[in-house]
């Protein structure tokens, strides 16, 4: 089996902790797609492809495609509230990426009892009113065997299916048609054919097998409309347009000039920028602030207003220094200003500079030099989703930087382990969360994972369970010094800088976004492809070129033999 | 009307039997069944006898869940006594000391017990990157058997739609105003031209069900199990919209759902309408299977109906395992469901059938992935088998079980299934080694094939 969602552990910590192997964290027994038993294939000199396969819509996916398709005849309120009943897809297993769970997955019963009300109910409201549905149509037809109305068909079909029509296809539609105009009149017969658009399989899946046969590099290159498909969804969170569909009826994709110039034309459309927030959003898993709960007896400032404000905070970082700003992502960990409101700025202590940057109640750039936070790392939403109810964890602030910002693998804590942290053995002998993380984990079977995760997340003690920046545990002073992988820091400022000069960020950033275009967790063998792409990342500090660069890689443009 | 349902799965399982699988069989309960053995009392009318799998999350509070009392006419523990409050404990029979079979090398126990739960096996089709149940459902295994021609063979309902973490669900499974549409129609039957539009509709999911299965054969084995799944479901979409024939009392639509606000969802208000439904569908045979959850697995559902305000499920039963405060808490919410639970087997009992009422003409499993909240462990698991089956189910009977003996939980399961007259000679299968099953009399090894009708 070749197809593989192995994520290696780089070599040094195969040698560091060789008893740190196993399931990215979270994965249950069976469920998701890890598997840690491929480490054979680093060796592979050959490259190896993924296979091909069907990827079904997701959530965000299936809404922007009925916004594509029908926006010019429904208004977006309607199309809003209609997608809405679709599910999101659960990717708490699945690496936190909906792209790689919906390479997984298919739809639920409930999904497609959904699907088939939503196409029926929109095809019944495209029809319903004389207005503007001749528009829609391109015509106004006096029969639906009218040659426009395959026209309109033929368009349709080609935008909800990402390529032409079969005959067959257009056979089919043109049966439904007939039937639903015998009964109930042509605009029914119309609206009928366009529901059996808006549930096909062929719409519900990006259906990528790859041509049939190899080109002459000896592959098999993904069809000119699969890639049409691949980099339209890839740069901008849709299908491909009428345009991306031209160039892939026209053969341009399948060289490299002309995927190069349709990709920038894809760079430069407002959609660019939009979908790389949604990538974002899904890495660092924004979504789950506002379910965050805190202990109210401990934390009485955590209110659902301040999720939502640190969900915002985060989402401006990013853009004004990584989608807009176009720094260096890394820098993120160390960047010395963040956006704030009234209400964060007090849970920060900042409320003086806040009113000092002229702040109100709205958000404003709020200059952290000199303070005792600065980089993502020490944003609230971070801080706080990665600590428990009652407390911090410095396993979970760990566990995260290795596993989502490292792209390292981090195993499962055994079975029969009680995950509890003791209070304080002798309540006369105060103790700090780290000495009693500590002295927990001490036994060499907790080690071999904790030594990874607990050195890094010892660097953020000095923020609590919400963002709040503390001096004391339990009275005693915290001690936040750590190392990551040798490089020792003092504390969040240091271990801020030390991600900031991590290679490993850099090539995390390009396997998430390869990830995200391509649907599963990268290879071996797609990782060598995608050095190259780290590489040229590192001296433009511009994203538009790792998205370039992994579609003209080889690795995005060829798959493997189905199996 | 084409008949496809459910051929693939019951195609897949004739495919195994063939290949070296062998399964299990563990015994029923017998003190739950109006006689002894495998000899059950004659229905002796013709009522259809209705099968229900309801299920909750994360176990109970063991020790205030086990009864003290013994045998038939037993005292509630205080996890049971919503059933004596609503008058239908004597239609409510528990077995404890149960204990999910297998050993204890799995690292999840919620989905080791959930798919034991389930299907009788944590085993998956061996597909690294597909996950799909070896067996079929619990509910599908009843719906192959007493499903009958009614037009929904299965019907799916769960009240929270809160996942683990911060997940949520959708779909008419969560929704009451979905499920209200899809069960009693959002068309006005009585005008023919909306009549017509359900069966253009129902063309149009034949024509595509007709694209998914030539797409089927273009695509790898994993893309195939999942177009399989994706057909299956197409047909029984379109099963509904071509069976409307029903001659049905339609309850009141629910209106549009509430918002969903994560932290404080209407479990009750969506229990009510959610069971008012379901009774409705099986008093006029729309159904004659269900399965309910009130809780998926592992859900971190905010049970503030029941005082737990502020924190998740799942979360809470970790925190039990060092807070009293906290076990308080687990127990109420188990309390809670238990009095949700109560509720629709009330409305059962309010619902007149022949000479009883419905509740006698059902047989409910209730249960749960795990025994002990607090420990996430395999021994005490939770059993309920609720109603009379149509003569076969004793009703308000406590048997205890000495948890040292291991005593296989799934023979709830095949309990249930027999009350309500599924006549499987087993339930489930267990892991690669007979061995897991140390302590209990085994019934004769049998196959696969002996699942299928």
């Amino acid at each position: 089996m070749r197809r593989s969602f192995t994520s290696h552990f780089l070599p040094l910590i195969l040698l560091g902790a060789g008893a740190c192997i196993g399931n990215i964290g979270g994965v249950p027994d069976g469920q998701g797609s890890s598997d840690a038993s491929e480490a054979g294939d680093e060796t592979q000199d050959d490259l190896v492809l993924a296979d091909g396969g069907l990827r079904r819509l997701t959530a965000a996916e299936y809404r922007r495609s009925l916004h594509v398709l029908l926006g010019s005849q429904l208004d977006a309120a309607v199309i809003d509230e209609a997608a809405d009943r679709f599910g999101t897809i659960e990717t708490a297993f699945q690496g936190g990426l909906s792209s790689i769970a919906a390479t997984d997955v298919g739809y639920s019963d409930g999904d497609l009892v959904v699907t088939e009300e939503v196409a029926a109910g929109l095809s019944r409201k495209l029809f319903a009113q004389s207005e503007g549905r001749v528009e829609f149509v391109g015509c106004d037809p006096v029969a639906v065997t009218d040659p426009c109305v395959d026209s309109y068909f033929e368009r349709l079909g080609r935008r909800s299916f990402r390529r032409p029509l079969s005959s067959t296809e257009l056979g089919q539609l043109q049966a439904l048609a007939a039937e639903g105009a015998d009964s109930l009149g042509m605009w029914v017969g119309i609206e009928v054919a366009t529901a059996a658009l808006l549930q096909s399989p062929y719409f519900l899946y990006r259906v990528e097998l790859g041509a049939d046969e190899p080109d002459d590099t000896g592959m098999r290159p993904f069809t000119e409309y699969e890639m049409a498909s691949r980099i339209a969804f890839f740069i901008t969170g849709a299908p491909p347009d009428d345009a991306g569909l031209d160039a892939a009826e026209a053969g341009k994709l399948s060289s490299e000039d002309g995927l190069s110039a349709e990709v920038d034309r894809l760079l430069a459309s407002p959609s660019a920028n939009q979908s790389l927030r949604l990538f974002f959003a899904e890495w660092f898993a924004l979504d789950g602030l506002e379910n965050v709960t805190k202990d109210p007896a401990l934390f009485d400032a955590w209110t659902p207003e301040i999720a939502k404000a640190m969900r915002t905070e985060i989402e401006m970082l990013l853009d004004a220094v990584v989608i807009e700003g176009r720094a260096d992502f890394r820098s993120l960990f160390n960047h010395d200003a963040t956006f704030l409101n009234d209400t964060l700025a007090g849970l920060y202590g900042l409320t003086d500079a806040y009113e000092a940057a002229g702040g109100t109640d709205n958000f404003v750039e709020i200059d952290l030099a000199g303070t005792n936070r600065g980089g993502l790392l020490t944003t609230g939403g971070m801080l706080a989703m990665q600590s428990r109810e009652t407390r911090t964890s410095p396993t979970l602030r760990g566990h995260f930087m290795r596993t989502m910002l490292l792209c390292e693998k981090i195993s499962d804590p055994p079975a029969n382990v009680d995950p509890f942290i003791p209070e304080a053995d002798d309540e006369d002998v105060p103790t700090t969360l780290r000495d009693r993380q500590s002295k927990k984990v001490a036994d060499p079977s907790c080690q071999g994972c904790h030594v990874l995760m607990d050195p890094l997340g010892y660097g953020l003690e000095n923020f609590d369970a919400i963002g709040r920046y503390r001096k004391l545990d339990n009275d005693l002073p915290i001690d936040s010094t750590g190392s990551l992988d040798g490089e020792d820091f003092a504390d969040a400022a240091g271990l801020g800088n030390a991600m900031a000069k991590e290679p490993r960020v850099t090539s995390c950033l390009v396997r998430q976004l390869y990830r995200q275009a391509a649907g599963h967790v990268d290879i071996s063998s797609e990782r060598k492809a995608l050095e190259a792409v780290s590489d040229l990342y590192l001296t433009t500090s511009n994203l538009d070129d790792v998205r370039r660069g992994i579609i003209l890689s080889q690795v995005f443009r060829y798959a493997d033999d189905l199996r | 009307m084409k008949s496809r349902h459910s051929l693939p799965r019951r195609m897949f399982l004739r495919g195994l039997s063939a290949g070296a699988a062998i399964s299990v069989g563990v015994p029923v309960l017998e003190a739950m069944l109006n006689s002894t053995g495998d000899s059950f009392a004659e229905d002796g009318s013709p009522i259809p006898t209705r099968f229900g799998f309801w299920f909750w999350g994360t176990g109970t509070i063991t020790n205030r869940w086990v009864p003290q009392e013994q045998g038939q006419g037993y005292a509630p523990s205080d996890a049971l006594t919503p059933f004596a409050d609503l008058g239908v404990l004597d239609a409510v029979s528990t077995a404890t000391g149960l204990r999910l079979p297998g050993d204890s090398s799995n690292s999840n126990n919620h989905h080791y017990g959930y798919r034991l739960a389930r299907t009788g096996s944590a085993k998956m089709v061996p597909d690294k990157t597909y996950v799909q149940d070896l067996l079929p459902m619990i509910w599908d295994v009843a719906a192959d058997y007493i499903a009958g021609d009614t037009p929904f063979s299965v019907v799916e309902m769960t009240v929270s739609r809160r996942g683990f973490k911060n997940s949520k669900k959708s779909g008419p499974e969560y929704s009451p105003q979905e499920q209200f549409n899809l069960l009693f129609g959002q068309a006005d039957l009585d005008d023919p031209a909306e009549v017509e539009r359900l069966r253009l509709r129902g063309r149009v999911v034949d024509s595509v069900w007709e694209q998914a299965k030539t797409l089927q054969k273009r695509v790898g084995v994993r893309d195939r199990a999942r177009l399989a799944e994706h057909i299956e479901a197409l047909s029984s979409i379109e099963n509904r919209l071509t069976n409307l024939g029903y001659g049905c009392t339609v309850p009141p639509n629910p209106g549009n759902d509430a918002s969903y606000q994560a932290n404080q969802e209407p479990l009750q208000e969506t229990n009510e309408l959610m069971a008012d439904m379901l009774v409705t569908a099986m008093a006029c045979d729309l159904t004659r299977v269900f399965r309910y959850f009130f809780t998926g697995m592992q859900t971190d559902t905010v049970f503030w109906q029941a005082g737990n305000t502020n924190k998740g499920h799942h979360e809470m039963t970790h925190d039990a395992r060092e807070s009293a405060e906290d076990t308080d808490g687990v127990h109420r919410a188990v309390k809670f469901m238990m009095s949700q639970f109560a509720y629709l087997l009330r409305r059962m009992r309010d619902t007149p059938m022949g000479h009883g009422t419905l509740l006698d003409h059902v047989s409910i499993l209730g249960t749960s992935e795990m025994g002990s909240s607090r420990q996430h462990a395999r021994p005490n698991i939770p059993i309920l088998v609720c109603g009379g089956g149509g003569g076969r189910l004793k009703g308000g009977v406590h048997v205890r079980f000495n948890k040292d003996d291991k005593v296989n939980s799934l023979r709830g399961q095949l309990t249930a299934l027999r009350g309500a007259g599924v006549d499987v000679p087993q339930f489930g299968q267990l892991g690669t080694e007979p061995g897991a099953l140390d302590g209990l009399r085994l019934a004769a090894d049998t196959t696969f094939s002996e699942f299928e009708v």
